[in-house]
């Protein structure tokens, strides 16, 4: 049974520890293809994780919500009735600093691994499961060493592969020049394959992407924690390392985005912020000003509909943003 | 027996009104006064064309109300703390009333000075400038009163909930801190109904959820009374957070009463726009726990006067609404009874903060429980069931939910609530938006609020 993972912050590891398969529902390749039917405010993500959902509950398939915003809880509502139902919502909490969200991040992993018992999952012996969680691990660090080894929609497609199948397949010839263009970060939710022409349209207009920063980017492989797989043996530990892996815009405080951002724009000498959002995304918009104060850097906006609609409008604003970048 | 009508007033009838009252004998609490001084004085230019009850309770409410800001103030020069609790609207205030030399109040609270202030305050383009437009809620004034200062006096202390809160409101709590305003950030997560096997709590209010949950919440709660307390130079104990309770439940059971009398009442005896400003006394008291004990038991007192004398403040005939979600503008409560509808319900999301907090058991645990049930922290359906339950004891003929603009939770959970309605008691119901000021839309708001008053009256017809 495939077990569809809408936020990358879901521990993908643990569905393939109990002999299930993990997909990142964001990286489906329908992902972004289709023009949502839209009700005035909903954000463009939800609503498309929801279509999705629908679909793949209809073919006996899993599907795991992110509690992270209040558009993708209440998509969770909207799909159908939780234990009739092959879908299951992942309470991530936004606090990061406190006893109590330790504990109830490892309450939820607790019940996430009850859920996949349900669709049938059986844990795997405590060895294998070291080998499949150590495996994710050193997958994650080969990529995140890659982001100057490629292009980006290649490095992005990279990403996108090991949320889809765990595999960190890479092409041995680098094809990334790392003196060539203006470094800019692309910053924000989710962009799916479908949407990988922006990152095309940053290199087109004389710009690299640097950092790409967005949840299915670099960002997307975590923070690289201490903890490896063997010794996390216990429930507990196995909790703190995915917990403490999570960065991301509705963590509270989001302080640790912006160290990350920090470090990485800093190290990378990025000259440009492009943020990126879905329409109707209000964690990612309310960013914009913080991160122009935070960075001192000229920011671009752009939004989901820009990406699919007006293509040559978003053409247009990507060249004219490199050119005040060069 | 028909009902003997009373109408409205507006400011200005309300000023000869008051000089009546006063000739009379009046005696006006500290911050009493006439209503137009909120107009010369504060810029709270909306007064002049709202629609006001003639009581003197009413009188009392409407100051208590339009004097917080300078009663906050007078309170900071007399020694006490402020606190600003942020988005669980109900639960903070309850432990910070409880410690002496406190006072908590809700910045979220100033996403109604665009409405008063008829937007001359500029607060909502001064938060555009701060990197929050108009596609957010209307809350985010708030970012803009805090930087200016020129509002609500800056709290000594900010505590926000995160986790199960709308997206708006987060992003513009952090962003809030960005600027510079450090926050206690506490988790509320999102409440589920506990799985076959798994402990479970029931929630004020009826619902049930997983115990992980309310444990999770008891201990956040634990961590924002040890802030608290050593803000107030105190040290935490239940016996303190049990007053607190106790006093909150008192103002409830006054709120409870009150509701009940005007709500079940065939024609009720007070206007829907002073039910509303009633309802919200009970989120922080309006910065004056003993104040509003008074307000409450005023307006009690007039709504049982008046339905022992057959006097209502709309027609006989009115349609009975249930009306979801606070407005943006509180000129569309007027609106809803000129327009031949009255108020028979409400869920102005924060119905948690009416429900009775349990006393037998620890205050922490009592109010980690309470928190879980706010409508907002769990599913849509939920608050659905509630509202279903509500309208049908208060005999609602339609409801209308109202969209606050730029909500996150606005953009889905009307449809759920109209469909339970339609499903559960074949009522019509409505869905609009209405802006901070809502005088360019009210033709459009007029359409449908007629309609659908028009539509509930065809029904009274077509049944035998």
């Amino acid at each position: 049974m495939e077990v569809y993972l809408a936020s990358p912050w879901i521990p993908r590891e643990l569905v393939e520890v109990h002999g299930l398969v993990p997909r990142g529902l964001f990286c489906a390749p329908a992902f972004g293809t289709a023009t949502p039917r839209m009700a005035e405010g909903v954000c463009s993500f939800a609503q498309q994780s929801l279509e999705l959902a629908r679909t793949h509950c209809g073919q006996d398939n899993a599907v795991v919500f992110g509690s992270s915003c209040d558009q993708m809880r209440r998509g969770f509502d909207l799909v159908g009735e939780p234990q009739k139902t092959n879908v299951f919502l992942f309470n991530l909490p936004a606090t990061w600093q406190s006893d109590a969200a330790q504990h109830l991040f490892r309450a939820e992993f607790e019940r996430f691994t009850r859920f996949l018992e349900r669709l049938g999952g059986r844990r795997q012996a405590d060895e294998s499961a070291a080998t499949i969680i150590d495996g994710a691990r050193d997958a994650r660090a080969k990529l995140r060493s890659l982001w100057n080894k490629l292009r980006a929609r290649g490095f992005a497609e990279c990403i996108a592969r090991f949320h889809w199948d765990g595999r960190a397949i890479v092409e041995p010839a680098s094809d990334a020049n790392a003196d060539a263009g203006v470094p800019v970060a692309v910053v924000g939710g989710p962009l799916t394959q479908a949407q990988l022409v922006i990152l095309d349209a940053i290199e087109s207009a004389g710009g690299r992407v640097a950092l790409n920063a967005t949840e299915t980017g670099e960002r997307s492989l975590g923070l690289e924690t201490p903890f490896p797989g063997r010794a996390a043996g216990s429930t507990g530990g196995l909790a703190r390392f995915f917990f403490s892996r999570i960065i991301d815009v509705w963590q509270r405080p989001n302080t640790r985005l912006y160290a990350w951002l920090r470090e990485r724009i800093e190290e990378r000498n990025v000259r440009g912020i492009v943020l990126w959002h879905h329409v109707g995304c209000d964690l990612w918009r309310a960013e914009a000003a913080s991160l122009r104060e935070a960075f001192g850097l000229p920011i671009l906006t752009l939004d989901s509909e820009q990406a699919h609609s007006d293509r040559p409008r978003l053409a247009h604003r990507i060249a004219a943003f490199m050119e005040i970048l060069k | 027996m028909k009902h003997c009508l009373l109408k409205p007033l507006s400011l200005d009838a309300w000023d000869d009104r008051y000089r009546e009252l006063v000739q009379s004998g009046l005696i006006d609490p500290f911050y009493g006064g006439p209503l137009s001084r909120h107009v010369t004085a504060s810029g709270d230019h909306r007064l002049e064309r709202l629609r006001f009850d003639s009581s003197p309770a009413a009188l009392r409410l409407w100051n208590f109300l339009l004097t917080e800001n300078e009663r906050l103030r007078q309170a900071r020069a007399a020694g006490d703390r402020l606190v600003g609790a942020m988005k669980d609207l109900g639960t903070v205030p309850v432990m910070a009333f409880a410690l002496k030399g406190l006072r908590a109040f809700y910045p979220d609270g100033t996403w109604w000075t665009p409405c008063l202030m008829e937007e001359t305050d500029c607060l909502l383009p001064k938060a555009e400038a701060l990197g929050i437009d108009a596609s957010f809620c209307p809350v985010r004034a708030m970012l803009a009163a805090f930087q200016d200062g020129g509002h609500f006096p800056r709290p000594d202390f900010l505590i926000c909930s995160a986790g199960a809160v709308c997206d708006d409101f987060s992003a513009i709590a952090q962003r809030l801190e960005k600027l510079g305003f450090p926050v206690l950030w506490w988790e509320i997560p999102r409440r589920r109904a506990p799985e076959p096997g798994e402990t479970h709590s029931v929630l004020p209010g009826g619902m049930v959820t997983a115990r992980e949950l309310v444990d999770c919440v008891r201990e956040e709660l634990a961590r924002v009374g040890k802030a608290l307390a050593e803000l107030a130079g105190q040290v935490p104990s239940d016996a303190i957070w049990k007053e607190g309770v106790q006093a909150a439940n008192h103002v409830r059971g006054l709120l409870a009463e009150l509701r009940r009398t005007v709500y079940r009442a065939p024609v009720p005896p007070l206007p829907a726009i002073e039910m509303l400003i009633a309802e919200m006394l009970a989120i922080h008291y309006c910065s004056d726990r003993e104040e509003t004990v008074a307000v409450l038991t005023d307006l009690l007192d007039e709504a049982r006067r008046r339905l022992g004398t057959r006097v209502g403040v709309v027609a006989d005939d009115a349609v009975r609404v249930f009306w979801v979600n606070p407005v943006a503008d509180l000129r569309a409560m007027n609106l809803l009874e000129e327009w031949g509808g009255c108020l028979c319900g409400s869920d102005f999301m924060f119905t948690h903060a009416m429900d009775f907090i349990p006393e037998n058991m620890p205050p922490l645990e009592a109010l980690a429980r309470m928190a879980l049930a706010d409508p907002m922290v769990g599913p849509a359906a939920d608050r659905a069931a509630r509202v279903v339950r509500e309208a049908r004891a208060a005999k609602a003929e339609a409801v209308v939910v109202a969209r606050i603009p730029g909500a996150s939770h606005s953009a889905t959970e009307g449809r759920v609530i109209l469909e339970a309605m339609r499903h559960a008691l074949g009522i019509p119901g409505v869905e609009v938006e209405i802006a901070p000021v809502c005088d360019a839309m009210q033709p459009t708001l007029a359409g449908r609020l007629q309609a659908l008053l028009e539509t509930a009256r065809a029904r009274r017809m077509k049944k035998p």
